[in-house]
């Protein structure tokens, strides 16, 4: 006789969330800021592409003219927070990447920040994934991995589509291996505690305020 | 690994990355069950833990005073414990195979007897690749082995609101008479103070039986 199958707890999961903003009324305009965009530099994280991250401050999705789409992440965030059950939070910092063919992102993680996300207004099918890395793995020295399955896997990759927005926490390791297409396009961002709010005079909560001009 | 997205249209599709397999199984009515209770109740070569590592007694690290030394007494291979020991092996395998590592053996293995305000501090089993604890009796209401969460250290950003898989900081496992529990030996635990008179526990670690270098695949290399 064959014995009751065991019960398997997929104990402490770490939660990536995906939503499909395809078709979003501000998608082109995101894509024609971040093709007119002046202001770009060579990132020391970013290897052959563009980035808007100077500073660190950049909140390129306060734009006037993204203020929509502010909105409809910022609810995808709050999504994320309630199901996590973690600390409401507020979009802060946010900048775009334009990587080119053989482009990539080394390995690293959002400090500071509570949640993290990237939304892809444009990319092609041959873009490079975002690939997560696993917490666990400085545990395994011991293990001798045979197969890989969720609980033995190092890494997790995340193909980036049109419309599409990934949700992380901020310090999960992740990165983008060598870009195998001509286009891919990514807006990024940090958040912080919504109850830190008053911390950070710049930051703004669209939906009880309205956007400045300029 | 690649993550699917989900087929045709979709809002939102989560994932659930990452997770550590803790694995349960429930040997009700073991027939062995009865001849362990009995041995590990009788048995003379056990000793208080130090109250540093807890309370109750351990047949793991006794004094043998004709050796003048520490000795832990590899409990599965008491002849009592034979058929027992055959179980756990199988249900090794089931583990190994599902978190996809080679096979292990059993190495060291020890009972513990916990009576009320009996408890283990936190601890891992450094050498080990999967660990166990096995109930052979507990009480009613005996304390819950609890597994601490690996992925604290780098929430330092986020304050949890509830909690939830996510946010938990340990999960607990409440035992049951006859309940095996398996877990990744480099898995954080403890058990709370215990609250009834008795709480039985076989514990064991393992190693891998054999590694073949020659044939070996490095896993993370799969696309």
């Amino acid at each position: 006789m064959r014995p009751p199958k065991p019960r398997n707890f997929d104990a402490f999961p770490t939660l990536i969330s995906q939503f499909d903003l395809k078709g979003h009324d501000c998608e082109q305009t995101v894509i024609d800021m971040m093709e007119d965009w002046v202001e770009t530099s060579d990132h020391a994280l970013v290897h052959g592409g563009q980035s808007s991250y100077i500073t660190g401050d950049e909140m390129f999705l306060n734009d006037k003219r993204l203020i929509n789409l502010w909105k409809t992440i910022q609810s995808c965030c709050d999504t994320y927070t309630e199901e996590t059950g973690i600390d409401y939070t507020l979009i802060s910092t946010s900048w775009f990447n334009r990587l080119e063919k053989y482009g990539s992102v080394d390995t690293h993680r959002h400090e500071r920040s509570v949640i993290s996300g990237a939304y892809y207004p444009k990319c092609d099918n041959e873009s490079a994934p975002l690939k997560f890395e696993s917490p666990l793995q400085s545990y395994a020295m011991n293990m001798n991995f045979i197969k890989q399955t969720r609980f033995s896997t190092y890494t997790e990759v995340f193909v980036p589509a049109d419309g599409l927005l990934i949700l992380f926490p901020s310090w999960l390791k992740h990165s983008v291996p060598p870009n195998q297409s001509n286009n891919r396009y990514t807006l990024s961002f940090n958040t912080i505690r919504h109850a830190d709010k008053g911390y950070v005079q710049t930051l703004k909560d669209y939906r009880m305020e309205r956007p400045s001009e300029g | 690994m690649k993550a699917e997205l989900p087929e045709g249209p979709f809002t939102k599709a989560d994932f659930n990355l990452f997770p550590t397999l803790v694995q349960v199984h429930c040997f009700d009515n073991h027939p062995a069950n009865a001849d362990i209770v009995n041995l590990i109740e009788n048995y003379k070569e056990t000793s208080s833990w130090p109250k540093d590592i807890g309370r109750g007694k351990t047949s793991s690290m006794h004094y043998d005073p004709v050796g003048k030394v520490h000795r832990t007494t590899n409990c599965l291979n008491l002849p009592e414990f034979e058929k027992l020991k055959r179980d756990i092996e199988n249900r090794l395998v089931d583990y190994t195979r599902t978190v996809g590592i080679a096979e292990v053996e059993l190495t060291k293995s020890w009972f513990n007897i916990q009576e009320d305000e009996g408890h283990v501090t936190e601890h891992r089993h450094d050498l080990s690749i999967v660990s166990g604890a096995y109930y052979p009796y507990v009480e009613e209401g005996s304390a819950p082995i609890v597994f601490r969460n690996p992925n604290l250290a780098p929430k330092m950003a986020e304050v949890p609101e509830m909690v939830t898989e996510f946010t938990a900081d340990g999960m607990e496992f409440h035992p049951r008479s006859g309940m095996l529990v398996l877990f990744p030996s480099w898995l954080y635990h403890r058990t709370y103070f215990n609250k009834t008179k008795k709480r039985l526990t076989v514990s064991f670690n393992t190693r891998h039986n054999e590694v073949c270098y020659h044939d070996l695949e490095n896993p993370h290399q799969f696309k």
